[in-house]
């Protein structure tokens, strides 16, 4: 008997383990899964819009089509928290935000400085790490996220798999995590970047279900450059040869696409495929004062040969490995001393790598990016060509004059 | 007195204890005092622990059949032994109720937010006094029972962290110089009251038991350095000092390709487990040298009314998150330290004092004071 009780017990005591995350419970079904959040300034504090999944439109099914797929909504406060509470005067149910995927900033939420919003996204146990973020170029972000998607049904997920894709084989974008922002953020002698985008075509003909029936639409969302931050304050863009560069330094160029001249220009040029990079920092002490030297290393293969070479003879694959080399260094020295002086924003994390081995010098640096504007940085590019893809001559090799 | 306690059992104990609390708020306060350095504070943590336990399996040695509140008894004679075993008991207690507090403040700011913190720590304790009352024997080994799933689950966590690691994080070493280190060698030591485990090393068979604390202490060393390397790896210096339970932040940034992530269920696994063993023993430990104060035979009738103590004294220490963050950097440690240094030295030298004296006295007599 007395040990049928405990039993009887013991069970009483796991079925309560149960019901304690009940009270924390949320159905799925009384929900609104956030995906993307669009952060602008107003009058007084910020306008906010969430874009959220419309549940039966995304599931195709008969009839399907006929609502949009996700919903936004829109609402001020005077701070993050207290628009997304004035918010579900609009929302059906609570908020959800462990599904986001994309946050959108204002480019004037970037000049005034993103530290403030991005506290509520930090502290927040809903949020997750694996949202990307983005700075709005030539709209404002609540706009970038009023605009529908090919192909992709859930417009914020679009531009979630447009960030990873053009990251894994293009390289002139940025995916950046609220982990890496706050990281740069944090850490001084390294300033943020984030990644832009920008509407094609007609606004206001992307708000609608429509804009997805057109096999070209008249409305488009694409990547453009990165913003440069002081700090937390944006101070003006990179061009996407800039992008480029700065992800070949900070080593994370995963795959891209590099275009050099002929050795005679007018037969046009010759396109070759980054497959691997590595980029080392390092730093001397020179009369006290600190030289960089950056070591970019890359491996890539011919992907297109327009020049009339004959690609049979080592001596030209060495000419073609030659003018690589020279175009690096060149593109190199001139896109990093570009951002020395026209943004004097350490994005490359040069001050970092001076912390980490002078640490003594780095103490007597009042303002580092004051200091980065004038340091000299040497570059040392070097790229090896490995593979010229299946053929081996062009394929007007003979018929060609 | 035959507990069925085997050496193993006490190993995984003491590595259970070790990693109990530790292993999830650790992190932050050696990033905070030793910033990029963390790690290397870890480790002269793990150095003054295991310094620490040589002083205890010291005294253990002579404790003979005896537990921590009932040797105080028998060396400091009948009144000042009573009130310093008293004081072991109270600081056992205390220990109890402040890990249910951490355990429940966790829970309501990670992942249980909307659950009244009361009922998380009751249903808890409930545990807590089913696993005491059934006893040490049952207790080892569950442990025993869990502790690969918990070293499985802690390398399924951390071997992906390798992979991600920074290692310009670690740069540069020694930048504020040997201090800050100190600082936060001294806080970590301060987490692992390893003092609790004389009430249960009397009852280890002899044969190894030395090695075996020894052992547990640093493989549960170990489970920390990692944890605090991978921190400082992959979330760096700067942002586990800012988090509240850095390990935590760490198994949430976990993504291998979109196969392997959101593994932080892992973390609160190893973690609540782990605490769960440290609060029994702690919990066990004051309720035993209470029996044993009062002259009870037996500890069991006392086990439910002090847990509904725990959790109201848990609630009356911990106000709120900050208070918690200063209380375990400013108080804890100066406050542990009188009972995980202070009493034990004295303990150790009136009882060489005492055979010393019983030698001189009459060779016959020696031993007598234990």
């Amino acid at each position: 008997m007395q040990g049928w009780r405990k039993v009887g017990a013991l069970g009483a005591l796991l079925l309560a383990l149960l019901l304690c995350g009940c009270w924390n419970r949320h159905e799925l079904s009384e929900l609104s899964l956030v995906v993307g959040m669009a952060i602008d300034k107003a009058e007084d504090g910020y306008r906010i819009a969430v874009q959220v999944v419309n549940p039966g439109q995304v599931v195709a099914q008969k009839g399907a089509g006929v609502s949009s797929t996700v919903v936004l909504f829109e609402e001020e406060g005077k701070t993050l928290p207290e628009a997304l509470g004035r918010m579900t005067t609009r929302t059906p149910y609570p908020l959800y935000f462990a599904h986001l995927r994309m946050v959108i900033l204002s480019e004037e939420v970037a000049r005034a400085g993103i530290a403030k919003p991005l506290d509520y996204l930090s502290r927040n146990n809903e949020m997750r790490n694996d949202f990307y973020f983005a700075v709005a170029r030539n709209s404002t972000a609540a706009e970038v996220l009023k605009i529908t998607s090919p192909i992709e049904s859930i417009p914020a997920n679009s531009l979630y798999t447009k960030l990873e894709t053009s990251d894994q084989v293009w390289a002139a974008t940025g995916k950046i995590t609220l982990l890496e922002l706050t990281q740069d953020l944090a850490t001084e002698g390294r300033n943020p970047t984030l990644t832009g985008i920008r509407v094609v075509g007609n606004k206001s003909a992307g708000d609608s279900m429509s804009n997805r029936q057109y096999i070209d639409p008249p409305v488009e969302l694409v990547y453009d450059g990165m913003a440069v931050f002081h700090g937390d304050r944006m101070v003006g863009w990179l061009t996407e040869m800039d992008t480029k560069i700065m992800n070949y330094v900070r080593n994370r160029v995963k795959k891209t696409t590099a275009i050099q001249p002929c050795p005679n220009p007018e037969e046009g040029t010759v396109t070759l495929r980054v497959e691997r990079s590595h980029a080392n920092i390092d730093v001397k002490l020179t009369d006290g004062e600190p030289v960089f030297l950056i070591d970019v290393r890359l491996e890539q293969d011919i992907a297109d040969m327009e020049c009339a070479m004959d690609l049979s003879k080592l001596d030209t694959l060495y000419q073609v490995e030659k003018v690589s080399n020279e175009r690096l260094d060149a593109l190199l020295k001139s896109s990093i001393a570009g951002v020395q002086r026209r943004f004097g924003s350490d994005i490359y994390g040069l001050g970092k790598k001076l912390h980490s081995k002078f640490p003594r010098e780095w103490a007597s640096i009042d303002d580092w990016n004051e200091t980065f504007r004038n340091v000299r940085i040497d570059v040392r590019g070097t790229a090896i060509l490995r593979r010229i893809g299946t053929t081996l001559q062009p394929i007007d090799y003979r018929t060609r004059e | 007195m035959h507990t069925g306690l085997t050496v193993r059992g006490f190993t995984v104990l003491t590595i259970m204890f070790t990693i109990g609390t530790s292993i999830l708020i650790a992190p932050a306060g050696l990033a905070m005092d030793a910033a990029q350095d963390a790690w290397l504070a870890a480790l002269l943590g793990l150095a003054l622990n295991l310094a620490m336990v040589g002083l205890y399996i010291a005294i253990g040695e002579r404790m003979g059949e005896r537990h921590l509140v009932a040797y105080c008894a028998a060396v400091l004679g009948r009144w000042a032994g009573w009130a310093v075993g008293l004081a072991f008991v109270g600081f056992f207690y205390l220990l109890s109720a402040l890990m249910i507090g951490d355990l429940g403040y966790f829970l309501t700011t990670q992942t249980l937010t909307q659950t009244p913190i009361e009922v998380l720590q009751l249903l808890f304790i409930c545990f807590v006094c089913y696993a005491v009352k059934l006893g040490l024997r049952a207790y080892t080994n569950t442990a025993e029972i869990f502790l690969p799933w918990i070293v499985g689950l802690f390398l399924v966590m951390i071997f992906p962290v390798f992979s991600r690691m920074t290692l310009t994080n670690f740069e540069p070493v020694f930048e504020k110089g040997i201090l800050p280190i100190l600082q936060g060698g001294w806080h970590f030591y301060g987490l692992q009251e390893m003092v609790v485990l004389l009430m249960i090393y009397a009852f280890v068979p002899r044969h190894g038991r030395r090695s075996g604390f020894v052992w547990g202490t640093f493989i549960g060393g170990l489970f920390l350095i990692l944890t605090t390397l991978g921190a400082l790896a992959v979330v760096g210096p700067d942002i586990t000092a800012n988090q509240l339970f850095p390990a935590y932040t760490l198994a949430k940034n976990i993504n291998i390709g979109h196969f392997l992530e959101r593994v932080e269920g892992i973390m609160i696994f190893i973690w609540v487990l782990t605490i769960f063993f440290k609060i029994v023993i702690c919990f066990h430990g004051a309720s035993r040298g209470f029996a044993f104060l009062f002259g009870l035979h037996n500890e069991k009738p006392l086990v439910v009314p002090m847990a509904v103590g725990l959790v109201v004294l848990s609630l009356m220490c911990y106000p709120n998150t900050i208070y918690i963050q200063s209380f375990i950097t400013k108080v804890w440690t100066p406050f542990a330290t009188l009972f995980m240094v202070v009493l034990p030295l004295l303990l150790l030298a009136v009882s060489l004092l005492r055979n010393a004296a019983a030698k001189l006295r009459e060779p016959g007599d020696a031993g007598s004071a234990g």
